[in-house]
Parts: C-alpha cells; structure tokens; sequence
C-alpha cells in the first residue's frame, strides 16, 4: 500500500546562482520538515562531498525524501532534486529536472538574476516546469527585492506578482515556500497499475549493494523481488533493495508512480547502469523507455595520465566509477611518449575537469599528470579528407593539411555598464567578434560576443572576473566551426619534441606564445643533473629557447649530531615533492609544466 | 660494575653573550642563575648514562664558554664521571675567550677547540654582529698553544648578501696564515628561528655559493688542508673526531636542551624549553631506528665524506651487500662515474660532493 496518494507528492528543485543561496535553503528546508535532528545538521547537508562544501559549489545531484505537515492539516511528500549551479555542469541539471514538476528559482536580492540562472530557467521551462521565484537575502540592507523581482519579470517574463521574499539565513517566510510547493506544483501524473517506467538520474557506487540507481517512478510499481530490466541495454536484475533517502537511507518494499528512490539490485557491472535510461520489469513490462535527457558534449579534452605508471589500472577503474555517476565524462586509452599510458578525457568546461582531477586524487588516491586542455579542432587534408582533433600531438603533416577549423562559441556576458570597455578589450585581445549588445536596464548590459572556444578555455572566467571586479557574468554554447589560421607548436626538451607539450596557437600569437612558455617551463623544471635546453619550435623551426640550469649545490652545509633525523625528513620530504615528477627521457618534470600553457597570461601581464 | 664504552658524548650548553643572526640553535642569553640551575639538571641527565663512559666529549652551543669561571669548573667535574681513560674533549668558544678560561680548559684535559670567528670582513661582521680582528685571533691562538691546546678549528660563514669568491679567499688568507688544525666551512643558510629569517636576509643563490664553495675547496687544497667531509677541511690527522662518530653512524650521547643522541638504536633529542629543561622534562623527540632507517642513515651520511662508506663495514653491520642490494639503483651511478669505489670504499666523485643529495635521494628512494 502507498503511504502517500499521488495527490499528495511533489518533486521539486532548486535552481539557483552560485552564491544565491540555494543550499541554504536546502538545509532550513530540511530543518523545517524535521528530516535531521539538531544534532545532525550541518551546514549545507545536501553538498556531501567535501570538494562541494569546500568550495561552496554543489557539483553532484543529490535528492532526498521529506514529510511535510502542510497549513491544511494534511501530510506531503516533498522530493527535493538539487542541482549544481555551474555552466559546466548543466547536463546534471537537466537529468534533475527531468525527475522534477517543478522548481524553486532562487535570486540573490542584492545581486539580480545571473547568466547563468538564466540557462537553467530555461532548461526547466523546456521541460515544462512550474516555477517559482523566490527572492533571498531580503534580510541584507542592500536587497532590493523589486527591482530582482522586476529583472526576472523582463528578462524571463516569469509573472513576480506571487515571488516570496526570503531569508534563507535566518529562516525567515521559508514556511510560507513549503506551502507555496503544495500549491503552486503539480502532483507527478502516473499509474500504479501502469507497467513500470523507471527513470535513472543518477548512481553510485557502494561496496555492499554494487551499483545503486536513483530513479525517480513515471510509471507503475517497483517490488522488492521484481526483476527488472535496463531498457537500452537489455540485462536483467533481480531487485533486493529498494529505499527512500530521508537523508538517510530508508528501505522499504515497494516504490509507487511518482516517488523518487533508490534501486539496488546486486549489480556488479558498472556500465550496465546509465543515467537517463529506464528500468521496466519484466513481470509489467514497458514497451516504451523514457525519453532520456539533453545530451551534453564534451568542449574541452586533456590527457590524464598517472604519475606512477604502475597505476594506470587503478585510474581506468577510478574512471569507470565516476563516469558511473558522472555521465558527462567522456574517456579512451591514449598513448603518449613523454607519459606513457593514459587517458584522454572529454570534460564538459575547466571547472568540470578540475573537479574530475581533485576527485580521482583524493577519492582514488591517485596522483595525475594533466596535459593542458585542448579543444576539438576540424582538420581538413587535401584530400578531401576531415579529422577531428582533440590531441595537438595527433596534427598530421602540415603539408598534407588544407586548412584547420576551430570550434566558435557564442558569449553572453551580462555586466554593469561602467566595465563594458575593459570587457571588450579582452574580447578583443581573445580573438572576438563583436554581435550585439542589449541594455538589459539603466544599469546592465548583455554583451554578445563570437569567440573562439580556444581562447575562452584558457582563464578567461578569471580574466573577466577581475576586469569586472567580479560583477560580470558569463554563459557560452557553440555557434559551430571557422577556419583560422592556425598551427601545431611543439615543445622541446634536450632536443625531443615532448608530445604532451604540444599545442594549437593563432599564428600571429605564436612567437609570442613561445617565449612566454620556454620561460615559464624554465622556473618550473627544476634543475637537472645537466643542463637542458628547453625550445619551442613550429614546423622544425625553432622560435624560442631557454636553458634549465644544471644543480649546483643540493646538499646541507652542515650535517652533526642534531642534524641527522631532520636531514633524513628533509630528504623524505623533497622525495614527496618527487612523487609529482615525471621522468620524461633523462629530465624530471613536475605536474604543472603540463599546464604551463594554460597560464601564460599570467606571465605576459608581469 | 664494569661500564659500557661509547664512543661520543655531546653536551649543550644554550648560554650565549650575544645572539648571532644566522643561529638556528637552541640559545638563551647568559645569566648566572638560569646557568647554575642548568648545569644541576644537566647532571641530573646524565645519570641515565651512568652505565656508560665515553670516549669523545664534545660540548657545544649556544657559547659554552660563557659560563663563568665556577661554572665551567663545575661543568668539568660533573662530566668527570663519564670520561672514558683516553677521553679526548673539544670545547666550542667565541674569540673573546680569555685566559683565566683557557687555564681551566688546560687543567680538565681539553684536547681541541673550536672558535667561532666565521668571518673577518668587516661589512659582513657588522652584520652579525661580531667585530674580531685578526691579531685578536692571532693572539688568542697563540695563548691557547701556550697552554697546550694546538688542535684548532676555526669556522667560516659564506654566502654573505653580495660576497664575492674574493671576500672569501681573503678571510681565508688570514685563517690560514694562523697555526690551526681544521676549517669548518658553512654555507649561509636562512633558517626559521634566526634572527636572518625575521629579516628576510637573502640567501645566497646556488651558482654563487657554489661558485664560493670551489675556491675554497681550491685554495684551502693548496694550503694543505684536505677536505674530507663535504664542509670540513683538516691538516692530515685532524680531522674531528667527534664529527666523525657522526658521519661514520656510531652512537653518542647527547644531554642539555635540543641535544640529541643515538644510543641502542633509539634517537633522541631533548626538549628546546629552558622552562621544561628546568623542570626536568627532558625528552622531546624520539625515534626507533630500524635496520632499513638504519641503513638509510648509514648511507646518508658515509656519502657526505670524501673517502664514502667502507662496503666492508656495510657488509658486516647489515649482513648483505650494498652492491648487490642498491644495483639497479647504483649501477648506472657507477657506470656515469658519479659514484666511485676505491679501496673497498664506495663515494661520491669529488665534483658530486656538492650535490649530494641529488643523488642521495637516487640511491635511497
């Protein structure tokens, strides 16, 4: 028997801005409904990794179940989907609203709705949510809740006559939210007695039950002992645990149409669970899947490869695992001189690969070697012939080339008008091409820029961030393929091209490139045994070069009787700072001259 | 009861006159009543070595000479106890000792001195805080061969802000123009808990501290002081032989604040609080070393002599062979002649020296 009616749920989320405050509205939610005790509450209890909490950004979905005793004396049952708030991370975004009826957008008072918030809006209207706004931080003396209200009016056209005012701090009208959530959002639909449709927004991995699949039920019952079946991929399971998460995990024996859970079925096999695929059962089969959701393509690809070889099995089952959860991961086997066995791996944006990289070391414990990110150029022969290039080192023979295209992307900026100059000067700088720009109020402007993706993966974020003190705002998404004119420059150690080193650049920025890497290659290579030319080169003409000096003194000067165990700690410790090395031919090179490419902006504004 | 020979003892007095920038050592400025309680619970400490007597007693600072004339009578008497029959003493001083000490130093059997004079350029010596002149030296020296003590060790700093290879060999110029025994050099280092590191002294860089490091190695060559430790110089049968216990890992006592000691294969060093000392809470850090950490050891610090480590010994302390233990590691060292191995010694090139531990950390991990 069902404990709540179909009338009687509600599956919702919360989209929001970073910064806006949507995890602490998470939490006094939580608290409001009684979910965790005092004793178990910490501050935003739904970003459970500690990237997450440390960074104060949510990156993995995570749902939870909640009772809520509504003003009408009656008993709701609230699924609350959270989303991540990033622009890397919007294919998690529109698998959890998938799941959802509806959605909660939350808007800094003191800040107006932001590029982002705004593509994710969008993303729920596509699935035909009910939202509603919802403005926090009226408690700060610099809110201003009309004019957030009047800014999500004209730029979503979202009616704001009904908008709460929050403090999601202090708690304050978070109740009257709760009861705008019974109001305003729409039962799921679905039948009991339907065939069972399933539909996977997320897994994990637990070393108990295997694979565990979230799923939220569109269609039908789910029984414990059912055997169930993964519509893509056809392999069958029996069912031996099913559960709400209240946070914690609850079992219980069966999960009806509209009720969100978890599904663990002694699945072994990693790749048999996909999000966005429907589980039907075999007892009350479907004929039909779910339709699954919005495919996100990876922008940015990068080499990833174990600093101690012998890992190397240990990082491809990382990568299974998070790519378990993490269906936006893209890898394959790659080979490369300098680095020897590893992955090349699609990411979705820089953020995305950063976390991926902090995840597989501190949940894996695996120290890694990133090449520099690279985007995936279109490389026509002469023949006719078009190869996609993801891997610089992989650039045929430039005589055999015709020419090279490189992926556009399309940019909203949205700043306060006093930094539009310093914007288009970067713009600019970046290869850009002017569009359009509207005045979204007295005060703000959308900038709309044509960029080349290259130059926007290379810290234009924090670029603009410091033009803009911080102010500006910025979302992207691809406007195809140009032609431009472009080269492979390799990288030069003792006289060997390093594969991992190469990179694409504009021509006309390549001398200039050049330096600025040999340069920066030159501080962060340690000292060798012998000294090591360093060079750049573009079509086996050199057009720069520095030397690594050779080590002339490594060694303490004084060595007695108390010196003895803190020398042995010394060594120990530059042994750790070792373990980053990479021993590429005779020279050792630290994890970050990978990515020395990446910040060599950095260097040219010294 | 009969009493286990040890082969060193090092005993630290924290007491100083002055406090010297560059000192990263534990220290105090000198007062009479901190020094009298000291040296009580100095030879409260001892007592856990009263089943021992030692060879070598090595008493370093801080200035141990700083002690007043009582103290340093006194500080003999109590180390009497632990003397073995050919016991052989060296004493740390500043320049400014003067001769109703050395008279004490001559009647307890002090056999070797080491004085801290590091530099006489005048621009560096003001920076330091030291103002010794030469003939100052000269005549102290010669006060100490009046009084039979003719081991002599003088340390050198380099590396100073701005020295030249020149500024050094003219120190080195005046130290080698005096009747001593044994150089030891050092290399500036800006160390937490000196007074350089508040400041932000500047390091001098590897190139020029090498560079430094050369000519002296160079001129003191020509001047018939060997090296044969990676900073320590001596005429032909002066080398220290307290250091040596060191270098050679053989076990030493160590009593007084922050002095450490290897004795059954434990390493120990004494707490750094005068208040804790004073207190009699002398322990602070201690580690058990194992035949791995032992052999780590041993091999660390043969390296950093000139002639290495004597594979024979290696043989008959750990049971194996380091040749056939570290191949994969030492053969191709061997081969590119970084390593050498002459009269069943194994050492670093000469010209490696330096660059120890670039190697070291080849060879141990």
């Amino acid at each position: 028997m069902r404990k709540y009616s179909l009338s009687h749920i509600r599956n919702f989320s919360i989209i929001a801005h970073i910064d806006h405050g949507k995890s602490t509205l998470a939490d006094r939610i939580l608290e409001l409904t009684h979910a965790l005790d005092k004793r178990e509450m910490k501050d935003q209890y739904l970003d459970s990794m500690d990237l997450e909490r440390e960074r104060g950004i949510t990156i993995k979905l995570n749902s939870v179940s909640l009772n809520y005793h509504a003003k009408d004396g009656q008993d709701y049952l609230f699924n609350l989907i959270d989303t991540p708030g990033h622009v890397d991370f919007s294919y998690e975004v529109s698998r959890s609203l998938a799941a959802c009826e509806g959605a909660l957008l939350v808007v800094d008072a003191t800040q107006g709705v932001e590029a982002q918030t705004l593509a994710n809006v969008y993303l729920a209207l596509d699935n035909n949510l009910e939202i509603i706004p919802i403005i926090n931080k009226i408690d700060l003396p610099s809110a201003d809740f009309d004019k957030a209200c009047k800014e999500i009016e004209d730029t979503i056209g979202l009616p704001c006559d009904e908008a709460i005012g929050v403090s999601a701090k202090t708690g304050l009208n978070v109740d009257l939210v709760l009861e705008e959530i019974v109001k305003k959002i729409p039962a799921p639909n679905g039948d009991d007695t339907k065939p069972l449709q399933a539909l996977i927004f997320d897994s994990y991995y637990d070393s108990y039950r295997g694979v565990v699949a979230l799923v939220t039920i569109k269609e039908g019952t789910l029984k414990v002992g059912d055997h169930i079946k993964m519509m893509s991929n056809g392999y069958t399971y029996e069912v031996t645990e099913l559960g709400i998460r209240r946070p914690h995990n609850e079992s219980v024996e069966a999960l009806y149409a509209g009720e969100v859970g978890y599904v663990a079925a002694s699945i072994k096999e990693i790749g048999h669970v996909r999000p966005g695929d429907t589980i039907t059962s075999l007892e009350h089969e479907a004929t039909e899947a779910l339709p699954g959701y919005r495919k996100m393509n990876p922008m940015v690809y990068c080499g990833l490869y174990p600093c101690d070889s012998k890992k190397y099995g240990d990082l491809k089952d990382a990568l299974e695992k998070l790519s378990l959860n993490d269906a936006s991961l893209h890898f394959e086997p790659e080979t490369s001189q300098a680095l020897g066995f590893g992955f090349r791996c699609g990411f979705l944006g820089l953020l995305h690969m950063d976390v991926v990289q902090e995840r597989l070391e501190r949940e894996y414990n695996i120290d890694l070697i990133l090449t520099a990110p690279s985007v995936i150029y279109h490389v026509y022969l002469s023949n006719g012939e078009m190869i996609s290039l993801d891997n610089p080192s992989k650039m045929p023979d430039i005589g055999t080339v015709d020419r090279i295209e490189e992926p556009i992307v399309k940019a909203s900026i949205m700043t306060p008008k006093e930094y539009i100059g310093p914007i288009m000067t970067l713009c600019q700088e970046r290869r850009g091409n002017y569009v359009d720009m509207v005045y979204l109020d007295d005060s703000r402007v959308d900038i709309i820029y044509k960029l080349p993706l290259s130059e926007i993966v290379y810290n234009f974020f924090d670029k603009l961030k410091s033009y803009s003190k911080g102010y500006a705002s910025f979302d992207y998404e691809l406007d195809g393929y140009q032609a431009a004119n472009l080269v492979k420059m390799d990288i030069l150690l003792n006289g060997q091209p390093i594969d991992a080193l190469s990179s694409i650049v504009f021509r006309d920025f390549a001398y200039q490139r050049g330096l600025v890497i040999v340069k920066k290659l030159k501080d962060i290579i340690p000292r060798q045994q012998f000294e090591v030319p360093i060079q750049a080169a573009i079509g086996g003409k050199i057009i720069a070069r520095s030397d690594i000096k050779a080590v002339r003194k490594d060694v303490l000067a004084k060595c007695y009787g108390g010196d003895i165990s803190r020398k042995k700690k010394l060594l120990e410790k530059q042994k750790e700072g070792k373990k980053r090395m990479k021993a590429v031919g005779t020279v050792e090179v630290p994890q970050e001259a990978f990515m020395a490419i990446l910040s060599v902006d950095d260097e040219e504004n010294n | 009861m009969k009493k286990i020979l040890k082969p060193g003892l090092y005993v630290h007095i924290p007491f100083c006159n002055y406090i010297c920038p560059y000192c990263s050592f534990t220290k105090v400025f000198y007062d009479q009543d901190f020094a009298d309680r000291y040296l009580t619970y100095l030879e409260k400490e001892l007592t856990k070595y009263s089943d021992f007597l030692f060879q070598s007693i090595y008493i370093g600072g801080g200035t141990p000479t700083s002690l007043s004339h009582t103290q340093l009578e006194r500080l003999f008497l109590i180390l009497r106890k632990y003397q073995s029959e050919n016991f052989f003493i060296t004493i740390e001083s500043n320049p400014e000792l003067t001769e109703d000490k050395i008279e004490i130093l001559e009647k307890y059997n002090v056999k070797r001195i080491s004085i801290g004079v590091q530099t006489f350029n005048e621009i560096f010596q003001k920076q330091i805080n030291r103002f010794t002149t030469p003939e100052e030296i000269g005549n102290l020296i010669n006060c100490l061969h009046n009084h039979g003590i003719s081991d002599i060790n003088l340390d050198l700093i380099y590396g100073f802000d701005n020295e030249k290879v020149i500024d050094v060999i003219n120190d080195l110029k005046i130290y080698t123009s005096f009747d001593i025994k044994h150089i030891s050099t050092y290399c500036l280092q800006v160390e937490e808990m000196s007074v350089f590191y508040n400041k932000k002294y500047p390091a001098p860089d590897q190139d020029e501290a090498r560079k430094q490091y050369d000519a002296i190695c160079d001129y003191l060559k020509i001047k018939d002081f060997y090296r044969y430790e990676v900073s320590n110089f001596a005429k032909k049968g002066f080398e220290s032989k307290h250091n040596l216990i060191y270098w050679n890992d053989e076990e030493y006592g160590g009593v007084g604040l922050g002095a450490s000691s290897y004795i059954n294969r434990i390493r120990r060093t004494s707490t750094k609080s005068l208040s804790l000392y004073l207190k009699g809470q002398y322990d602070d850090y201690e580690e058990s070393v194992d035949d791995d950490s032992d052999k780590f050891y041993f091999i660390m610090l043969g390296l950093r002599l000139e002639k290495g480590f004597s594979l024979e010994e290696y043989k008959r302390r750990f049971k194996t062979d380091f040749l056939d233990e570290y191949r994969d590691k030492v053969s191709p060292l061997l081969e590119d002649g970084n390593l050498i191995i002459k009269n069943g010694y194994i050492a670093l090139r000469e010209d490696d020296l330096y660059i120890a531990d670039y190697f070291l950390r080849k060879i141990l991990f």
